[in-house]
């Protein structure tokens, strides 16, 4: 039932009009029967329609109904009555208590004269309340309940009776009536929870009862309960916060008035001495004037601003802190303080410097090794150069001796693999300098043919045959001159370590997989023993077999290559069984920005 | 045969193999040795602003002590020039780097110069002159 259909009930019953007020005597309802005045009178007080000379009757009526609630007092009083005039009417007061959350008193008025319904509309009122209402008299039994009352707590065989299970009900009451003095508790019925009050009480036999009125308090219980967890966990996390970082507030002049404990101990320096100082206090000397500059306009602005900043503790010794600093703005928008939260990031900081300082070592050494590379391919290569010329010019060789026409003649040698060491040191070396390399689409079948053209005096002389399988591969993007060097070295080991006596065969196939390119070729050669050290075979000056001339260089300037175009190279090989040579590039090789 | 071709080296030792494959290959009828190449620059200079004419081709060496090569160049173009890029004058400058410098940057840097005809990396032989010869332009 509605408050509204309450006092429209009320009033019907009772043959009059009801109206809901505050404790204070303000209209918060009114229903009459016959008139509609309620938008005209709620909000006014009861006083403005009393007679002058009643209100001290019924400011004292007021007062015990506040101190007696449920308890229906009468008085005569003159109201206002429709036509403006005075009339004297019936007034019974029922304090409520609560209803829907205010202190409410209900007043029901009807002309006096008419003796009938007074009972049955403020007991209608009662019994109709959402809010259990009860007499319970100590042998357990009810002088009367409301409906809410007896749904809530009566025996279900003896509806005269309350419930067992609701005992707490019946000791509060004996405790009120054994003190003889109100008391309040809560007290847990069924799902709800609510706060119960006692009121001691005599019958018409002069016998002792508690009036029990209960205010459903469970939603109430639950919202603060919901409050209180946050509070705790905004505590929670503020104490977290706290522990991790530096937290400092300042007013808008950038006067600090806070600090955490962490920020007194990263800083050294105690609360006393930073409260009513600025940050300047910290300052180091890292960062110029322009910096601070910056970020003061920056928050003065309204944005927040974040860096990392040195900073010097009492000590003297300097820490990194990573910065956020907020500005808060009053409800007009003006700026009254700034919350600056500071994470440690010294560490870090220190790992980022130690690795810029080996950054620069490095390219140091780098820029050291290609001016080693120039002076390699010019100043040692000048006297080579000189001994490879005189040799050319000398003259009257026929006139020597045996003897002294083969010294020359291994001087010439000797001279030209120098020479020729000097010139492929100073190749790898380029390959190694090169940051970027230049890509095209490259056809593979035009490519092999190239370097078997390159090749050709070697194939002839060899008789080798090679077999070419480009089915599941003919183009991808790469560098043609490294993939051209790469095909050439191979190509030409397959066929300088043939086996003796068989014709060289080579089978090359490239096939494509998940953005590779995957090239494999296979030999008859001579094989190597890879059992000890499998990556040796790539290394620079290595050469497995003392039977065969080579310069062991060719393999290492592959593996480079490979490398630098983005690819791994992996090789399968046993004596007298071949090698299988696997090669995986990107499909689309991007170059990349190389720092060394 | 040309008429009249200038070496321009810091060693002599390597002047003496250059000249003697000059001479061998039959290239010039003149050679005119430098060890020093601001002197040689110097003379070079003041025999064109005299006009009394430029060398056929001038052979020159990039690391040299003092002046290097590329200076030598650099100087010859900014003096020795109708002001332009690839003016007539400058057209008639044919410089050949013989450098024992094998280094691609080296290499490349000479692609950028009009005069610059040829790189050939030492030592000089009878071949490399018996080529010039047959692609001279």
């Amino acid at each position: 039932m509605t408050t509204d259909e309450l006092l429209h009930n009320a009033c019907t019953v009772f043959g009059g009009s009801a109206t809901l007020f505050d404790p204070y005597g303000q209209i918060i309802r009114h229903q009459s029967i016959g008139t509609s005045k309620e938008a005209k009178v709620i909000g006014t007080k009861i006083s403005q329609w009393l007679h002058p000379e009643d209100e001290a009757a019924f400011q004292v009526l007021l007062n015990n109904i506040n101190q007696n609630p449920f308890v229906p007092l009468v008085s005569y009083l003159r109201l206002k009555n429709r036509h403006n005039l005075w009339q004297y009417y019936e007034l019974c007061v029922i304090n409520l208590q609560l209803v829907g959350g205010i202190g409410a008193n209900l007043g029901l008025t009807r002309s006096s004269g008419n003796q009938q319904g007074l009972a049955d509309g403020y007991q209608l009122i009662i019994e109709e309340l959402p809010q259990p209402v009860m007499g319970l008299r100590p042998d357990g039994t009810f002088y009367f309940a409301n409906r809410a009352a007896r749904e809530l707590c009566a025996n279900p065989n003896s509806p005269e009776k309350i419930n067992a299970d609701n005992s707490p009900l019946l000791l509060l009451a004996n405790e009120a009536v054994a003190e003889q003095r109100t008391i309040e508790t809560e007290i847990q019925l069924r799902d709800k929870l609510f706060r119960m009050k006692a009121i001691p009480r005599k019958d018409e036999n002069n016998f002792d009862y508690a009036i029990l009125i209960g205010t459903d308090i469970t939603q109430l219980v639950e919202i603060e309960n919901r409050y209180l967890a946050n509070i705790e966990e905004m505590q929670r996390i503020r104490r977290a916060f706290d522990k991790s970082a530096i937290v400092s507030e300042t007013d808008h002049r950038g006067i600090i008035t806070f600090a955490n404990d962490t920020f007194v101990e990263v800083s050294g320096f105690s609360r006393e001495e930073l409260l009513g100082r600025t940050h300047r206090l910290i300052k180091s000397d890292y960062h110029p004037p322009e910096f601070f500059a910056h970020l003061w306009q920056t928050i003065r602005s309204g944005k927040s601003w974040r860096g990392e900043i040195c900073n010097r503790a009492k000590d003297g010794t300097t820490y990194w802190v990573d910065s956020f600093i907020h500005p808060i703005t009053d409800a007009s928008g003006k700026i009254t303080r700034f919350i600056a939260v500071r994470y440690l990031i010294t560490e870090k900081k220190q790992a980022e410097e130690a690795r810029n300082r080996l950054i620069e070592q490095i390219q140091r050494r780098n820029a050291d090794l290609e001016n080693f590379s120039y002076v390699l391919s010019h100043n040692i290569r000048s006297p080579v150069a000189n001994i490879l010329g005189l040799l050319h010019i000398f003259e009257g060789r026929d006139e020597l001796s045996d003897f002294n026409q083969q010294i020359l003649s291994h001087l010439d040698e000797t001279a030209a693999h120098l020479d020729e060491m000097i010139r492929d040191l100073n190749y790898i070396l380029q390959v190694r300098r090169t940051g970027t390399l230049p890509t095209e689409t490259i056809h593979l079948k035009e490519l092999i043919e190239k370097v078997q053209h390159t090749l050709a005096r070697e194939i002839r002389d060899s008789g080798a045959v090679i077999d070419v399988d480009l089915t599941n591969c003919t183009t991808l993007q790469s560098n043609p001159a490294y993939l051209h060097s790469i095909l050439f070295n191979l190509f030409s080991n397959a066929i300088k370590y043939h086996r003796p006596g068989k014709i060289p065969l080579l089978k090359l196939s490239a096939r494509k997989e998940k953005g590779e390119v995957i090239l494999t070729m296979q030999d008859n050669g001579i094989g190597m023993d890879l059992s000890h050290d499998p990556e040796r075979i790539f290394g620079l000056y290595t050469r497995l077999t003392s039977e065969k001339q080579g310069k062991g260089i060719g393999l290492y300037l592959v593996k480079e290559q490979v490398t630098a175009l983005g690819g791994t190279i992996a090789v399968e090989s046993k004596p007298g069984k071949g090698s299988t040579f696997t090669i995986r590039l990107p499909v689309n090789y991007r170059a990349e920005e190389v720092f060394f | 045969m040309l008429k009249e071709v200038i070496l321009i080296d810091d060693e002599p030792v390597t002047n003496l193999i250059n000249c003697k494959i000059l001479r061998k290959a039959g290239f010039a009828e003149q050679v005119q040795v430098f060890d020093n190449p601001e002197k040689a620059y110097q003379t070079i200079l003041q025999n064109f602003q005299a006009n009394r004419g430029i060398p056929d081709l001038i052979f020159l060496d990039l690391n040299m002590p003092g002046m290097t090569g590329w200076d030598f160049i650099n100087q010859l173009h900014e003096q020795g020039c109708g002001r332009c890029s690839l003016c007539d004058t400058c057209y008639r400058w044919k410089v050949c780097i013989l450098s024992s410098s094998i280094d691609e940057r080296d290499i490349t840097k000479a692609t950028q110069f009009p005069q610059i005809i040829k790189y050939l990396p030492k030592p000089l032989s009878i071949e490399a002159i018996e080529k010039l010869k047959a692609n001279w332009r």
